[in-house]
């Protein structure tokens, strides 16, 4: 009998991994449905758009055509709503059912609703999917003056892009911006970065009123600083869509847990991308790991086990990497080492805006921080991941980090080809 | 399915001190300001001096992880190319690529990338050090079906028959009847009825009659309209001793049969005793003091049979081999015939991973040449630039570990004897 593998959701994580069971497998019948009406994109790509850099028609990943000729057939508009496991079935809004041999649940993340829920009445805008994009950009025009609620990842590229634009932006956060990615120090640039474009950032803010006005939106914070703005944003977070699992017996927490084969607690079902909760890279331990890289590592990981294989996933490293302008910064594995034997290397230049920090454990490298320091992120990257031995190196590595680390890349890939 | 590209191949840490030719041609021709896509480290300290650059990944993560698909592996000469115009600047693919394959140049907001030049890659051209060359691999896995070999396998060690064998039935593909009878070779494809190693009929033939019994066959078949390849593959003593007369009269009546002589010159399997094509001066069981007689030269003896194809084959050289083995195949006015030179760790008494090493100093010493016979004439198919001392060849081997000057100097004379009746072939 031929296997049916049902991948719900066409985000990086849930493409990656129906090409994955493809490539591997030719007898297979793959289905991938997508939630949003249209073909895949990446939700990556969103804030571009609104800088202008591209247009809508260079958003797709892939075409109908492509799909025909892979052989994966391609549903859009269809949103699942209940999953069956022991009948092995999925049933959609609209009545339809699809049965499979292996499902896996790719289904992204949305954004958190607390924010909205208190502010009924007010309309404040997400930023998530191609819809919240283009009912921002039809309200845009050069007087609009935007708030962001929220300093994380989304809402730094939204703001960018903004600036790009030519529009007024304010940043109302809790923390400073990205400080889940960069602590006190390379934060300051950041913030400094930032303010320099343009842009007016608050921070230690939590908001208790909004009134809507006549043609403008007030907020209020809980210590009474008084906010005007034409729009609001809500970038205060994602939370993994999930509802739609409710009573199906798979083991939910924040997102789906799954194990290193991205498998869930119930045999044939899989998780991957924003929506599941996967070992991370250092401590084994579960979390959602929101960001680019880990979605199509799991999708690809996720794709090969669901064709036969049993492949084991090295787990997320937290990380990241923002061109700002005309600087960059980035962000990989730990801030601080986890014992005190580890060691810190680390320098500075508050003119120069310029951050190097590099974290060793053991004679690894364990996390790494930069901000204007010329690095290539992959290779450092490569060394963590690889846990390639640099105790011997650490200085030179710091001093030199471009040419180091592509030598330390080469000859540990000259040691694992031998 | 991942294809067999031309690929810039860097020898690791053998650049010379100071030298930067590569990265200043890569600059010069590129000519964008973005700087040079291949990189040279000169690390004083750690005494390393090398290159590194794109690999052109057969599955590149920088293309994956591009949000908005402006990265993309051509699949006709397997460059991976950044459309530059559809590129956001957003640097993910610097952060994917594990190899520093990829820049981000933040002037123009645009990553960039080595595109091996279209297929001239300038720092190739100008690296006068023998460090980075462009190899262009010939489309060997395009004609590779399926492994038909089951998992395990009842060979030695570094047995290279066992591979002259999975090579040759992935070339040939399934549609094939294998006939084989007593020997390695058969006991490689599994002793019948339990272990049966090879996914393709077979049949085990008494050694006398191999060739007689897959007459038979393939004139039933072909009486009932079928047209399998009917592939026969057996040992030098079953060719060239025991079944050599089924074969002489198969291929004089002109039986469609491709024969496959899988030759590891003596009978290795009861015991590494002589057989009429070990060479001269080897040792084995039955000659303590080495062969004194020479060895039967089967594939000339095959020509002079007049079949539409002869040819001579190592698994050193897998593209020749695959080549032949598909003229074989489409020969259906007669028989085929395929001479493969199998090192024999065991018998040959050399290392086990050494079995590649003496097929390729085997053909450039000119103890194997390697060339077909079609339509009366000998061509050549490697052409050996410079010739070896056959001392290379003989010294990997403990069959000719007591190999004395002049039995050497008798060696070397005969294989010049051989190869000059080769040419004067080739010449008709």
């Amino acid at each position: 009998m031929v296997k049916r593998q049902l991948v719900l959701g066409c985000g990086p994580a849930g493409l990656k991994a129906a090409e994955k069971i493809r490539e591997t497998n030719d007898d297979y019948e793959v289905k991938l449905v997508s939630l949003e009406n249209c073909l895949p994109y990446c939700p990556a790509s969103l804030p571009y758009l609104v800088a202008g850099r591209i247009g809508e028609e260079d958003l797709w990943l892939r075409d109908e055509d492509y799909f025909l000729k892979k052989g994966i057939s391609f549903t859009k508009g269809k949103q699942a709503v209940r999953v069956l496991p022991d009948k092995r079935r999925v049933i959609y809004q609209d009545g339809d059912v699809d049965e499979y041999d292996a499902l896996l649940i790719a289904t992204g993340a949305q954004p958190s609703m607390p924010l909205i829920e208190r502010f009924k009445d007010i309309n404040i805008l997400n930023f998530h999917t191609l819809t919240d994009y283009r009912r921002l950009n039809s309200m845009l025009s050069s007087q609009t003056v935007v708030a962001i609620i929220g300093a994380g990842m989304v809402a730094i590229e939204i703001a960018m892009a903004l600036v790009e634009r030519g529009i007024n932006v304010k940043i109302i956060g809790r923390g400073r911006p990205l400080r889940s990615y960069f602590d006190e120090q390379p934060g300051t640039y950041i913030t400094d970065i930032l303010t320099n474009y343009g842009i007016q950032i608050t921070t230690g803010k939590k908001l208790a009123i909004a009134r809507q006005l006549k043609d403008s939106i007030e907020v209020v914070s809980d210590d009474g600083q008084v906010f005007e703005a034409n729009l609001l944003i809500n970038c205060s977070g994602v939370t993994p869509r999930i509802s739609f699992l409710e009573g199906s017996g798979i083991k939910i927490n924040q997102g789906i847990i799954v194990d290193r084969q991205l498998g869930t607690n119930i045999n044939g079902i899989l998780a991957a991308g924003d929506v599941a909760e996967a070992p991370d890279f250092f401590h084994g331990l579960i979390g959602i790991s929101a960001i680019l890289p880990s979605a199509t590592d799991q999708g690809r990981i996720a794709g090969e086990n669901m064709s036969g294989k049993n492949n084991n996933y090295k787990g997320w490293i937290p990380m990241n990497l923002f061109n700002l302008f005309d600087n960059t910064i980035c962000s990989l594995g730990l801030h601080k080492p986890r014992k005190s034997e580890g060691v810190i290397m680390e320098e500075k230049d508050d003119g120069k805006r310029y951050f190097k920090r590099l974290v060793f454990e053991e004679g690894e490298l364990v996390g790494a921080m930069f901000v204007n320091s010329e690095i290539e992120p992959g290779i450092i990257r490569y060394i963590i991941e690889h846990k390639v031995k640099v105790e011997r190196n650490k200085e030179l590595l710091f001093y030199e980090t471009n040419d180091v680390s592509r030598w330390l890349m080469l000859e540990n890939e000259k040691h694992e080809m031998a | 399915m991942a294809g067999f590209y031309e690929i810039l191949k860097a020898e690791y840490g053998q650049c010379p001190e100071e030298c930067s030719l590569c990265e200043q041609a890569c600059i010069s021709h590129m000519n964008d300001g973005y700087g040079s896509r291949i990189k040279i480290l000169h690390l004083r300290e750690v005494g390393f001096h090398g290159v590194s650059k794109c690999n052109q990944c057969n599955e590149p993560s920088c293309s994956d992880i591009c949000p908005v698909g402006a990265i993309n592996k051509n699949s006709s000469d397997g460059v991976v190319r950044i459309l530059e115009k559809k590129c956001i600047g957003c640097g993910l693919c610097t952060l994917a690529c594990p190899y520093g394959g990829v820049d981000y140049n933040p002037a123009s907001r645009k990553s960039f990338k080595c595109n091996n030049c279209d297929g001239e890659p300038e720092c190739v051209k100008a690296c006068t050090n023998n460090v980075l060359s462009y190899r262009r691999s010939r489309p060997i896995r395009n004609y590779m079906g399926e492994d038909l070999f089951t998992p395990g396998a009842g060979t030695c060690i570094g047995c290279s028959m066992e591979h002259v064998i999975r090579f040759s039935l992935r070339i040939l593909g399934e549609d094939i009847i294998i006939f084989r009878s007593a020997g390695c070779s058969a006991i490689a494809m599994g002793t019948m009825p339990q272990g049966v190693a090879i996914k393709t009929s077979s049949c085990v033939c008494l050694m006398t009659n191999v060739p007689a019994v897959a007459t038979g066959v393939k004139r039933y078949l072909k009486k009932i309209g079928q047209d399998p390849t009917c592939v026969i593959m057996g040992g030098d003593g079953l060719t060239a001793d025991v079944g050599f007369q089924s074969l002489s009269g198969a291929a004089e009546r002109g039986e469609n049969l491709l024969y496959i002589c899988l030759d590891n010159e003596a009978y290795m399997n009861t015991g590494i005793q002589r057989s009429s094509t070990t060479p001269y001066s080897s040792w084995t069981t039955t000659t303590p003091g080495g062969k004194e007689k020479r060895g039967k030269d089967l594939p000339l003896i095959m020509a002079f049979h007049g079949i539409p194809y002869v040819a001579t084959a190592v698994m050193a050289f897998p593209e020749d081999y695959a080549q032949k083995l598909l003229k074989a195949k489409a020969v259906k006015d007669g028989m085929a015939y395929i001479h493969v030179l199998c090192p024999c760790v065991v018998g040959w008494r050399a290392d086990d991973d050494s079995c590649i090493e003496i097929g390729r100093l085997a053909v450039e010493t000119n103890y194997f040449p390697l060339w077909e016979f079609e339509n009366g004439k000998v061509n050549f198919t490697h052409h050996v630039k410079k010739m070896r001392p056959l001392s290379e060849f003989t010294k990997l081997m403990g069959r000719f570990s007591s190999l004395t000057v002049s039995q050497l100097r008798q060696l070397e004379e005969d294989i010049k004897r051989r190869i000059e009746m080769l040419e004067t072939l080739a010449k008709r």
